[in-house]
């Protein structure tokens, strides 16, 4: 592989105990370094156990994971320094929350490594600032909402500044709110040269947000590349049977002469001045 | 820490002082609670009723007696048909159900004072201090996170129940009682799993290092009020021995 990844998958089996299907079958993928990526695919499609096997959590029955180029060894010191430079946050918040209150559980993962309480306190703070959580810092956790949760979770990873982060459905059941300000926080954290993963079922989200997609199917990868090479043309999603992006399908839908050599836009904004320009032509003509 | 004293000196002094001064510490210690830590009195009350139903729970024990009352100790008898015995109360036996009522309610109040108006961090902090073991620690956290977990899920399965029509009669929600506890103990270890997935991916190395213990002043007044408050209510002990 000639791209530079932080973490790639190659010929990857695993199948769970009392299953009649692998949930990897000979999986051989690569997240690109310093991209917004995007995991599509179904249920059962294999995202979590990616996951899972990408923190150390699951190991591959056969195949090889590999960071920075080279093999995880699942050796104790190694498997924890694999965890403090991919960090993994659940669909569900509950499962990584442990203390009593976001400050406590953001602080929990930097005192196991032995830091100093002063800087501590001082990634708490700036992790609680750039999440919007200052205000919620001594809560109690069991009284913060669904999407306060969500992004207490995602603090504590951050805290821990990995180089990858790997967010499963970060914005199922969240209202356009929360989804929105959890966005921010992820393209905040992307902006300081984090490599962010997320799973999502989503495709507009997909579409507006990442800059590269891995399609997986049935445990493996159908295909990867770039919001405008997956979304290119609906084959490929059809035949697994995922739709295309509304905006894609907007896009496609318009006429050759008017969308050759303009890039599809990604956004409502984008696509808003698209039509302006478009509008603006004819109207000149 | 001045807080986890003052409730452990209460606490002896709810264990060893008069009657009527345990029932005086209640008062004072739901003060704490309800005026100055401004609890809900609802939630009050619904945590000292739980409480107190198993002291109604252990009431016939203490105040229904068994056999053969001499002359005049029974102050109520019931004579059971084809039997010799009889069931009886006396009046000792009421006066110790009340005594206990009173230490209990005493005790009770200073417990859900610590409880009530402490963060649970901070109490973590102040029993580490006071040199408790760290699996014990470790244990209450993460009892102490299942709690809510376990309280979420059970309302989720009832809530759930109910939308569908739940069950009419008696004997039908026993069942339903009794397959929701099923079901709920399937969802809390799926969530035991979860959490423990959560605890290996955010660095847990077999130990929970808890934030250090953070010293705060304490406001003058409750300072006062404490001190002023322990110092009366141990005279007034002495004045009732002495009396």
């Amino acid at each position: 592989m000639n791209i530079d990844y932080s973490l790639a998958f190659e010929d990857v089996v695993f199948h769970y105990p009392d299953t009649m299907e692998p949930a990897l079958r000979g999986l051989t993928v690569a997240i690109p370094k310093g991209c917004k990526t995007a995991l599509l695919g179904h249920n059962g499609s294999g995202k979590s156990t990616l996951f899972l096997h990408a923190v150390g959590l699951l190991r591959p029955q056969m195949g090889t994971l590999l960071q920075a180029g080279l093999p995880v060894s699942y050796a104790k010191k190694e498997l924890a320094a694999l965890r403090r430079r991919v960090g993994l946050v659940f669909q569900d918040p509950e499962q990584q929350l442990i203390l009593s209150t976001p400050m406590e559980d953001i602080s929990f993962g930097l005192r196991g490594t032995g830091m100093d309480e002063k800087e501590i306190e001082s990634r708490c703070a700036a992790v609680l600032e750039q999440l919007n959580l200052t205000a919620l810092k001594d809560k109690p956790i069991h009284q913060l909402s669904l999407g306060q949760k969500k992004r207490t979770a995602l603090a504590g990873v951050l805290a821990m500044e990995p180089e990858l982060i790997l967010l499963d459905e970060p914005t199922s059941y969240l209202d356009p709110l929360s989804e929105a300000q959890l966005l921010d926080g992820l393209d905040s954290i992307h902006r300081k040269g984090t490599t962010v993963v997320m799973v999502t079922h989503d495709m507009n989200l997909a579409y507006r947000w990442a800059d590269w997609i891995i399609v997986l199917d049935h445990g493996s990868c159908r295909a990867a590349g770039t919001p405008d090479d997956i979304f290119a043309g609906p084959e490929t999603l059809q035949a697994i049977g995922l739709e295309l992006p509304l905006l894609a399908e907007l896009w496609h839908s318009l006429p050759l002469h008017v969308t050759q050599g303009v890039t599809a836009p990604r956004n409502a904004g984008d696509f808003k001045a698209l039509l302006g320009s478009l509008l603006g032509e004819r109207m000149d003509g | 820490m001045w807080k986890s004293l003052f409730a452990a000196v209460m606490f002896i002094l709810a264990y060893v002082l008069h009657p009527v001064l345990q029932m005086l510490i209640a008062l004072w210690m739901m003060r704490w609670c309800l005026l100055y830590a401004k609890i809900p009195p609802r939630a009050y009350g619904l945590l000292v009723g739980t409480a107190l139903l198993f002291f109604g729970l252990s009431l016939p024990a203490l105040l229904v007696e068994f056999g053969h009352p001499a002359a005049g100790e029974a102050s109520w008898h019931l004579q059971i048909p084809g039997m010799s015995r009889v069931l009886y109360m006396t009046p000792a036996g009421g006066m110790r159900a009340v005594l206990l009522l009173a230490r209990v309610s005493a005790c009770l109040a200073c417990c859900l004072f610590i409880i009530l108006t402490t963060p649970f961090g901070e109490l973590l902090q102040v029993l580490r201090r006071l040199w408790m073991p760290q699996i014990v620690l470790e244990l209450m956290l993460i009892m102490y996170r299942f709690l809510f977990l376990l309280d979420d899920t059970a309302h989720g399965l009832h809530l759930a129940r109910r939308l569908r029509g739940g069950q009419r009669g008696f004997r039908a929600k026993l069942r339903e009682a009794a397959s929701m506890a099923a079901s709920l103990f399937a969802n809390t270890m799926h969530r035991y799993y979860g959490l423990s997935q959560g605890l290996a991916t955010r660095g847990f190395t077999g130990e929970i290092l808890l934030p250090p213990y953070v010293k705060r002043t304490v406001p003058r007044r409750f300072a006062f009020e404490a001190y002023a408050g322990i110092a009366l209510l141990v005279a007034a002990q002495l004045c009732l021995l002495w009396a």
